[in-house]
């Protein structure tokens, strides 16, 4: 979804350039450049999809935050506040545990620990952020909370993998028994195969050369960095993006690995 | 790399795209669904559900979005539980006792986790730059220097390297206007690898763009000052935001 960003841009100027009719320069001057900020960021695309009239509702909804929040936040993010930081990292500590109890991810004693190794990561993040807004504080620290949790899930997720060394070896009749798909899985797994190489052919070659390199030729990130004289962290990203770029050309082609 | 060294490849094809799978779907596992403007916009559309509004009628698409990712259909319901719990609980003896860990707030660097990078500067803190407390029996200035205003100066550390970003002013000749620089270093030549990266800078009614090709000193479009101060010149007229962003690499 992209809407014309310098049409929405000058609707946006006109309908600051009214409103300055009515509100005081100062908080025009003060919320044009987080709007500007939040149009960048692809923050209005699905809100004025339907109806660029809603702009005006937008501005005034960040008019109204901006003079509830803003003063909060500088105390935040500025001053770092210690009275003002301990009830927040509480609040951060109960949204992680409520959401980690919610995904019903590791019910047990360790998950205030996780929710507090959370609520810390979403702390650091909220001193750096920055706020749209457009929607309550609240609102906001639930979503970056949201955001650390899965991504804690995820890692966790990634670390309780059985390492090669520690898996059971089936003998063969058992793995053949249980390698053997039915009809259906197969054609799946054919139609998913040629989607993959379709799809390769069609994403940069930098990236694409990272996937062939790491999953073809079976290279390491480090090893693929020095054969193409980029740092690790260049493969890292590259491969990120080929990842991300080869689930959006499936979603297109109607492929969803989301399902 | 040409689709016949893709075909010359691969130690074991059958091995390499059951891997590429299994990544595709653990990525599918992670925050990214893939569409920025919607993983963007999930809060903002949380919140439209919980005043009540049809977001099916008004915001259309998302809604199909929803209908179709499950991801974020996901996230969005989840979201909404969280929303729906009351933010503070008499049920939580365990924060009574525990004690909290603030180091986070007293680290110099900021660790940041990944693109964009947002920075700014407030209304107050710049006008400490540019009229600062004096002490009334100062020495005069030099009047032949030319004043260097430090907008905005932030250490961060990104993929275990650490950056500076600077963002330095000079008035231009006929005071109208500060010509502005800025600056990105890296403390141990390590290079960002996202480059290009583009810096967005807004502050009152100015708002410009330029692309970092890579670490140095680049020139923002001069700022007339009409756009930042009042008229008399005494006020600042709003904060400063910086966003640096990649989209490749």
């Amino acid at each position: 979804m992209n809407l014309p960003k310098d049409d929405i841009r000058t609707q946006l100027e006109d309908s600051l350039a009214s409103l300055s009719l009515q509100k005081s320069e100062d908080i025009i001057c003060q919320v044009k450049p987080i709007l500007l900020s939040n149009l960048a960021r692809k923050r209005l695309d699905y809100y004025l999809e339907a109806n660029p009239s809603q702009l005006d509702l937008y501005i005034q909804n960040v008019i109204d935050n901006y003079s509830l929040w803003h003063d909060y936040l500088f105390a935040v993010q500025i001053e770092r506040d210690f009275a003002v930081w301990e009830p927040l990292l509480k609040k951060l500590i109960r949204f992680a545990y409520q959401y980690l109890v919610h995904k019903n991810f590791d019910t047990c004693i360790n998950t205030h620990e996780f929710a507090e190794e959370c609520a810390t990561k979403a702390a650091e993040a909220i001193l750096t952020a920055q706020f749209p807004y457009d929607i309550s504080f609240d609102a906001w620290i639930r979503r970056i909370v949201q955001l650390k949790c899965l991504k804690f899930m995820s890692e966790e997720m990634q670390k309780r993998k059985i390492p090669a060394n520690m898996q059971v070896v089936l003998d063969e009749e058992t793995e053949n028994m249980l390698e053997t798909p039915d009809m259906l899985q197969m054609l799946q797994e054919e139609e998913l195969r040629a989607a993959i190489e379709l799809a390769l052919n069609q994403i940069p070659e930098a990236r694409r050369e990272v996937i062939i390199l790491q999953y073809f030729e079976n290279l390491s990130p480090t090893v693929i960095a020095q054969r193409l004289g980029k740092s690790t962290d260049a493969i890292y990203c590259l491969h990120f993006n080929a990842l991300k770029d080869l689930r959006k050309i499936f979603l297109k082609t109607g492929i969803n690995f989301n399902e | 790399m040409s689709d016949d060294k893709f075909q010359v490849y691969h130690f074991d094809k059958e091995k390499a795209i059951k891997d590429l799978m299994e990544d595709l779907l653990q990525f599918g596992l992670s925050t990214n669904n893939g569409d920025d403007a919607a993983n963007e916009t999930l809060d903002l559309m949380v919140d439209q559900v919980i005043k009540g509004i049809d977001i099916r009628q008004r915001f259309p698409a998302f809604y199909q979005k929803l209908l179709h990712n499950k991801i974020i259909r996901q996230q969005f319901i989840d979201l909404i539980a969280m929303n729906s719990t009351p933010g503070s609980s008499t049920h939580d003896p365990y924060l009574l006792n525990s004690k909290l860990e603030f180091s986070f707030l007293i680290e110099n660097q900021t660790h940041v986790s990944g693109w964009p990078l947002f920075f700014s500067q407030t209304q107050s803190q710049l006008m400490n730059v540019f009229f600062p407390m004096q002490v009334v029996y100062r020495s005069a200035e030099n009047l032949e220097e030319v004043p260097v205003y430090s907008l905005l100066r932030k250490d961060f550390v990104l993929d275990g390297s650490t950056y500076t970003v600077l963002i330095n002013g000079t008035l231009a000749e006929n005071d109208e206007a500060l010509i502005t620089n800025l600056s990105l270093a890296s403390s141990n030549d390590s290079v960002i690898s996202a480059f290009p990266v583009q810096a967005s800078l807004r502050w009152g009614n100015y708002a410009a763009e330029i692309t970092l090709c890579e670490a140095g000193k680049y020139p923002f479009p001069s700022i007339p000052l009409s756009k930042v101060f009042n008229d008399d010149l005494t006020q600042i007229k709003g904060d400063l935001y910086l966003t640096l962003s990649s989209n490749s690499c």
